[in-house]
This record gives C-alpha cells, structure tokens and sequence, in this order.
C-alpha cells in the first residue's frame, strides 16, 4: 500500500514538473528572445534555445537521431529544411491551424517545415548619383554598363547561394553563370562585410549599386546610429524580377524533429509563431515579411516598394546549391 | 614466469624492467601524438569517389591561385614587417642598459596576447578611413589602379596587423641571441677595420641566424594559422581554402588531402633550411658578462628610442586604444545576457587551456624523460619526430588530421556506437594536445639537456632509481622552464581559433570563438568587452612568463 502511495505521488509530481520545449536555432536576432518569452508568458512552457550555425546543427541533428534532444529546428534558409527532410529528421507538421495560416507555397512540399518570417533579397542604389538606366532584373545588374560600380557580399553567404540558385531554377546554368561572371566582373571592390556594410559603402560612395536583404533595410531605418539611419537614407530600392518570375525570396523557417520528445509543444510553439499577432510583432521587430495569409505589410515596408515574391523556386534552392556554390567560384566571385 | 622474464632481460641490459615500462608509456603517448599526423598523411593514399575527384579539379583551377598568392604575399610581407619591428628593437634591449629597461622589455612582447583576429577586428574602421583617398585616385587614374590601390592597402593594413602583434616572436629570440657574449668576436671585427654598423651586420645577425630564423618560422607558422582577420579582409590562405573545402564544398575527404599537402610543405621548407645551415655550429659562451653601456651621441639615442617606439606603439598603445574606444562605444547597445554568454566563454577557455596545458605538461616530462636516459638513437629520432609534427602543423590542418582518425574510427562497427567522441570536448582537447606538444617539449628539452648527467650518475650511485632522480633532481631545476613552457602553451591555447571552430563540441564557445561568431554575425563593435577578457587572460600569462620563468630559463 505505502509504494502504491510513494509511485502515485512520483507520477503526479513528473505530470505536473514544467513542460519545456528545445530548440536548434540558427537564427540569432533579439526579437527571437522577446517572442519565446511571450510563448513562455502564454503556455507556461519553459524554451531552450542552442543558436549555431547551420551546418552544425543538421550535424547534431543526424548524429542525434537515434534519441533526440530538440524539438524544434529554425534555420533561415529554405534550402536547409530541405536538406533536413531529405535526410528524414523531420516529422510531418499535421496541423491544420498552419495549414490555414501560411500558403501551401510557403511550407514545405512533404509538409515538414513552414516559413515563419519571409525576406527578398533586391537592389537598392544610390539616390543622388543615379538618375537613369535602372536595373529591371537581375540579370540587368550584369550588364557592362554598371562596371565599377556594383557592391554584394562574399559568395561564401548562404544568401547570395540561395539566389544564385534561384536564377539557375529560373534561366539555367548557363545565364546564370553570366550572371556570376558579370556580377564579380561589375564589382566596386572584392567583396567585404555583410549586405549592412554594402548598404553603407553606397552610401560613401565606393559603389552605386548594392545587393541586399530587405530586413536590413528596416534594421538601418531604425537604429540608434546616426551613419546606418543616414546611409539608408541615401539609397532607393527597386525589387528585381528574376527572368520571368518576381523578387528571390528566402524564408526562415521551422519544422518539428522527428521522434522529439514535446511533440505536443513543438506543434503549439509552430502554430504561435504564424499567428497573426506574432507575425506582425515579427514585422515591427527585425522589418521581415510575414508570411501568414491577410496580415499586411507594415507601412515601412510599403514603403521600400511592391514585392512580388518568386516562392516556386523556393523548393529548388536545395536542388542547385551544390551548383551555384561550383559557378560562383567558376566566376571567380570570392 | 615474471622470473624469468627478468632474468633475460638482465642478461640482454643493464636498466630495470621499470625502465622499459617508461619507455611503453612513452611510446604510446608519444603515438597519440603522432596519430592526426599519420592519419592525414595516410588519406594520400586513399582513393577518391567521383564528386571528390571533381572538387580537387574545381579547387585547382579556380581557388588555388588566389590561395597562393595572398599567402604568399602575407607571409613574405610579415616576415619582412616582423623582422623589420622586432630586430632593432631587441638589439637596443640586449646591447644597452638603460632606466625602466626590464618594464619596457616586457612591455615589448605583450603584443603576444592580442591574437591576429582581434587586431584585425579592431582596424576595421582605419581601414575605412581610407576610402576617400581610395575614390580619390579612382577619379583621377582609372578604375583599374584603384582596384589595385584598394588590395593594396588592405594587404598593408593586414601585413602591418600581423607584424605589430607577431614581432615578439623575433625580437625574443634576437634578444637572446645578441644577449650571448660574443665581446672578443666584436672586439676583434672592430680592431681589424669593420665598422659598428659592419660588426653588426657580419658578426652578430649571422650568430643569431638560427634563432631569428626559428622565430620567422613561427611567425609564418601564425599567419597561415589565422583565420578570423585574414576572412575579415577578404583574402584566401591555406586556412580558409580548408574551411572552404570542408563547408562549402562539404568535401571532408577533399581538405584532408590538401591538409596533407600543406603539412608535408611544411615539413619539406623545415627540412630545407636545416639542410642549407649546413653543419655550421653557432655555438655561444654563456659566461656572465655584463652588457656594457654605451656612450652614444644624442642621434644615435633618438634612433635607439625609435626603435622601441614604433613596435610599443603599433603593437601595444594603439590595439589598447582602439579596443577601449570599441568598449565605450559598445556599451551602450550590448544585449541583454551578454555578460553569462561572456561568462561562459571565459570559464570554457580557462578550463580548456589549464586541461590541455596539465596532459601536455605530463606528456612531455615523461617521454622527455625517457629519451633523456635512454641510449637508443631510434628514440632520439622519434623524439625528435614528435618536437616537429604538431609544430608544423597549422591548426586547421591539425583539426581535418583529427576529424580524419574519427572517421577511420567509424569504419570499425563496434566504435561507431561511441561516435559522441566527435561531438564532446575529447576532440578539442586531442587536438589541442597534439598541436601544442612541440612548444612543451622544444622549451623543456632545451632546459634539460643543458643539465649535466652527473647529478643522476650520483644518484644512481647512492642507489636511487633513475625515475626517482628525474622526478626529484632533474624536474626542479628546470622549474622556470616549465613554467615558461605552461604560460606559453596557456597562451596560446586561448588564442587559437580555427581549430577550436573547427572541432568545439556542440554549444561550446571559448572566448575565441565567442568573440569570432559577434563579428560574424554583424556586430562588429560588440566582440570589445569578450576582445579585452581574452588579451587580459593572455597577457598574465606572457607577465608571468617574462618576470619569473623566461629570464631564469636563459640564465641557468
């Protein structure tokens, strides 16, 4: 009778311990922090996070996936969920409430991962030294009349290889390689910095033309220094089209890790970061689109232009890595 | 049986069977050691798959040349920047006395602690600066000279960032090298015509040529070690195309083939110089004599002064002033928990390098041992193989040579259930331990053998074991040695990056790392405060190096 007593209060204490949740996150922004801290607010459900690169963390994943620790992977790259289904360390999302939210377009094609904030990656130019002759496509900013005078990242950005294979989705391998040697042989300078430090070196003067996410638009327009708020300041935007298609865009996204352990939370803490509340905090917080269908834009990113985003190539970006990784050193765009 | 086996070996030898049991242990620590090496080098060997095959080409023909130029032009340069900065000034250390000389001597070689990222890091914005001099001469001479004027000055910039914090290199072992006596050498090449100038140039360089070369060795062993600022410039050594291969291209088997290649290049450049040395001995009285004071004229002292000046300036006032002006402007917008993170990195980095530091210490002090009283000129030579591997090889290399043995590991069923040994801190610390031996071992066995064998004949006269009198006699008399030898290991296990990004277990930063990803991820100004723990950390280790053990080291 006494173990009866003793193993009926033991249950009762694990059943009521505190629910936790974990998550592999490559992203690393404060905002991030702000919103796990209102779903612990919310649901009483204690998050871990562990932010690392990538790669790391789909290597943690495979090596894990006997006995898994987290519940949740984010990435900010489509191509990376993908390679995760691939390798089958996702589990089908089975909700109906992010299936409602967020367009079939945006989620992955096995239903694993859904997008939970969506960025394009456009051209912005300098607004007092360029009057005319303004790139329509992508493959315009090739064009040898902008020589000298164009400022991207290094190729070794997951952003430049996700757009790069894009366009190899788009035109084919061998525009695109146009469009690679075209771009290295227009640069302003070997690539430095990250997009901010483009943005910035337009607005010295080294370039007049720069590659670049939409977020970090927003992140310049509103902080606190004086030479990012004027440096945005001094450029347009013009959102490119890829060959027939609109805009590249890119997504950051989540899925649920197979066999995890707080499946029940992991689907709640999904379908929290695509509710419409917390799609526009996202909005205001890092100036990323939400992806949810009828939450609006704010009016800082109407401002920057009409995006027309290109989402079926969404799904291929994990097809052509291997390639736009080979034709952007082929290209010699370091 | 033991018996007999005993009695055997006494017939065959004259050493106890304790003895050979030291030499077991010996070889085996000192086969762990060698392992990565091996290792790396046996993956020549191996065939290739298809894709492996089409990324080696890609890599010829497309990354390789960019790869060897900017090496090339980084190292010449800073062997030439580090020459430049730290011969004068140890020349003027070693040949005058003059007031604070200990305090500025010191002073002189604590551009160690700032690792190259750092510096890199914090010129960030003098390397802005520049850009309206740069659009200058875009507008008046072309777009194509202003290219070149742009990698230029980001190859300056960089080169004088390696210098400023590598000279130490040079200058110590130039200062102990002019520090010998060598009066009546000087004093013959001036009674028979040779200007000061003259005596310098073909008296006292030549002597020390063996130590400033061994330093240049270093110094250039640093610069294709580095990853953090030569990425922030945007170049290519050795070390990125490494890291490259590996994620980029995710071609593991790739870059333990071009890691192999680097190592042998390394070893074949080691061979070489020796070779070229000849069998010339440069061997230096050690009597104590004292330097003399010069009297010089006022020109000269200006000269002297600049001389210590510029490195104490570029390598020592200026990185301060920049990481303060960093940490000011920082403060304001740190995020919340950045002190735990901070926190967290620093006691990693603590643990890791007192870790580490203790398992080399014990490594080198037993196969030390053995070889110091064994005859055998295999175990010399294998001692000798031991001092060289890790030291010539870069810490990225040194990872792939590690990831290597795991991988031949998993092709043994039965090890492949423990494959956490990759993804637990077991790798960092094996690596850590095979790189950083040779340091150890050089400085320790340097500090032996200058101790005579009589002490031990003694000994064993009076009937004590030969392990008794090495741990009681021997060990402490070389304790500046080993002091010297534990500071320097510390240091420079805190200072590593590559390896330490390369093979860090999961959710595992030391400051290092720590301070890389804030950059990597934008926030430049922010790697301040984690910067300054991490060159605090450091320069304790170099202080105590310079005040207690370097100068005894010399001396006895």
């Amino acid at each position: 009778m006494k173990k009866f007593i003793i193993l009926s209060l033991l249950a009762a204490m694990c059943m009521s311990s505190a629910q936790e949740l974990y998550i592999y996150s490559e992203r690393h922004y404060t905002a991030d922090k702000k919103i796990f801290a209102e779903f612990t607010e919310k649901t009483g459900i204690e998050v871990k996070v562990i932010k690392a690169g990538a790669d790391e963390l789909l290597a943690r994943l495979k090596s894990e996936a006997k006995a898994p620790v987290a519940d949740v992977y984010i990435t900010k790259d489509a191509a990376q969920l993908d390679r995760a289904t691939k390798a089958g360390l996702l589990a089908p999302l089975n909700s109906p409430i992010i299936e409602a939210q967020v367009p079939a377009e945006l989620r992955g094609k096995e239903n694993t991962w859904t997008s939970i904030t969506m960025r394009g990656r456009v051209i912005v130019y300098a607004k007092d030294r360029v009057k005319d002759q303004l790139p329509v496509t992508y493959m315009d900013l090739a064009d040898e009349k902008y020589r000298g005078r164009v400022l991207v990242r290094s190729s070794s950005s997951a952003y430049n290889r996700s757009l790069l294979a894009s366009i190899i989705n788009n035109q084919g391998k061998q525009e695109a390689l146009k469009w690679a040697q075209g771009i290295t042989h227009n640069m302003a300078r070997p690539p430095q910095g990250g997009d901010r430090d483009q943005i910035r070196a337009v607005a010295q003067g080294i370039g007049d033309f720069a590659i670049t996410n939409t977020y970090y638009l927003g992140i310049m327009e509103t902080s606190d220094s004086e030479t990012d708020r004027q440096a945005r300041d001094a450029v347009n935007i013009i959102f490119p089209k890829s060959g027939e298609q609109g805009t590249h865009v890119n997504v950051s996204g989540a899925g649920i890790v197979k066999g995890a352990k707080n499946v029940e939370n992991a689907r709640l803490f999904l379908e929290f970061l695509v509710s419409n509340d917390i799609q526009i905090k996202y909005q205001k917080l890092t100036s990323e689109y939400a992806v949810a269908k009828g939450v609006e834009f704010e009016q800082l990113q109407k401002n920057w232009g009409e995006l027309s985003p290109d989402t079926q190539s969404l799904h291929s970006l994990i097809e052509y890595n291997a390639d736009a990784v080979k034709l952007l050193g082929i290209a010699g765009w370091q | 049986m033991s018996f007999t086996f005993h009695k055997i070996l006494r017939n065959y030898s004259n050493y106890p069977v304790g003895f050979y049991f030291w030499g077991l242990v010996a070889l085996v620590l000192g086969a762990f050691i060698l392992s990565p090496v091996i290792a790396l080098v046996s993956s020549l060997f191996s065939t290739y798959s298809q894709a492996a095959q089409e990324s080696l080409s890609y890599i010829r023909e497309y990354l390789l040349g960019s790869v060897i130029k900017d090496s090339l032009i980084l190292t010449v340069g800073t062997l030439m920047g580090t020459l430049l900065l730290g011969v004068p000034a140890a020349w003027v250390c070693s040949r005058n006395q003059f007031k604070y000389k200990s305090l500025v001597s010191a002073l002189l070689v604590l551009p160690l602690a700032i690792p190259p990222y750092i510096l890199g890091f914090l010129v960030t914005d003098i390397k802005e600066s520049l850009v309206p001099l740069l659009l200058s001469i875009r507008g008046q001479f072309g777009f194509d000279i202003y290219l070149f004027a742009e990698e230029s000055s980001r190859y300056l910039i960089l080169i004088l960032v390696f210098s400023s914090v590598l000279y130490p290199y040079v200058f110590l072992a130039a200062r102990s090298a002019f520090s010998g006596n060598v009066k009546s050498l000087e004093e013959a090449s001036l009674s028979l015509g040779h200007s000061a100038v003259a005596t310098f140039f073909k008296i006292y360089l030549p002597l020390a040529r063996p130590a400033i070369i061994s330093s240049l060795f270093l110094v250039a062993m640093e610069v294709m070690n580095d990853y953090g600022a030569v990425k922030h410039f945007g170049f290519n050594t050795f070390t990125i195309l490494l890291f490259k291969t590996w994620f980029e291209l995710d071609q593991l088997m790739v870059a333990q083939k071009l890691a192999s290649w680097i190592l042998i290049g390394v070893l074949v450049f080691l061979i070489l110089e020796k070779w070229q040395r000849g069998r010339a001995q440069f061997i230096q009285n050690r009597t104590n004599e004292q330097t003399h004071v010069s009297h010089h004229t006022h020109l000269l002292k200006f000269t002297q002064k600049l001389n210590l000046i510029i490195p104490l300036t570029l390598g020592l006032i200026l990185p301060i002033y920049l990481l303060f002006s960093w940490m000011i402007q920082s403060f304001g917008s740190l995020e919340t928990g950045w002190l735990l993170d901070l926190a967290k990195a620093f006691f990693n980095s603590l643990l890791l390098g007192v870790g580490v530091t203790i398992i080399i210490l014990v490594f080198a002090l037993t196969i030390l041992g053995f070889m110091r009283y064994s005859k055998n000129r295999y175990v010399k030579l294998y001692n000798h193989i031991l001092m060289v591997a890790g030291y010539a090889c870069p810490g990225a290399v040194m990872a792939i040579g590690v990831l290597a043995l795991f991988t031949f590991k998993e092709q043994i069923s039965w090890l492949n259930q423990i494959n956490w040994l990759t993804t637990t801190v077991f790798g960092l610390v094996f690596a850590l331990t095979c790189r950083y031996y040779s340091i150890a071992a050089q400085m320790l066995s340097q500090a032996l053998t200058r101790l005579p064998k009589s002490y031990d004949l003694n000994a064993q006269s009076l009937g004590t074991r030969i392990s008794v009198s090495y741990l009681t006699i021997n060990l402490p008399l070389i304790k500046p040695a080993i002091f010297s030898a534990i500071a320097l290991v510390f240091v420079d296990i805190t200072k590593e990056l590559p390896l330490s990004l390369l093979l860090r277990p999961f959710n595992f930063e030391t400051i290092g790392t720590y301070t890389y990803s804030l950059v990597d991820q934008g926030q430049l100004y922010h790697c301040a405060f984690p910067s300054a723990a991490l060159i605090l950390l450091c320069a304790t280790g170099i202080l105590l190096v310079e005040f207690g053990g370097w100068r005894r080291a010399t001396r006895s």
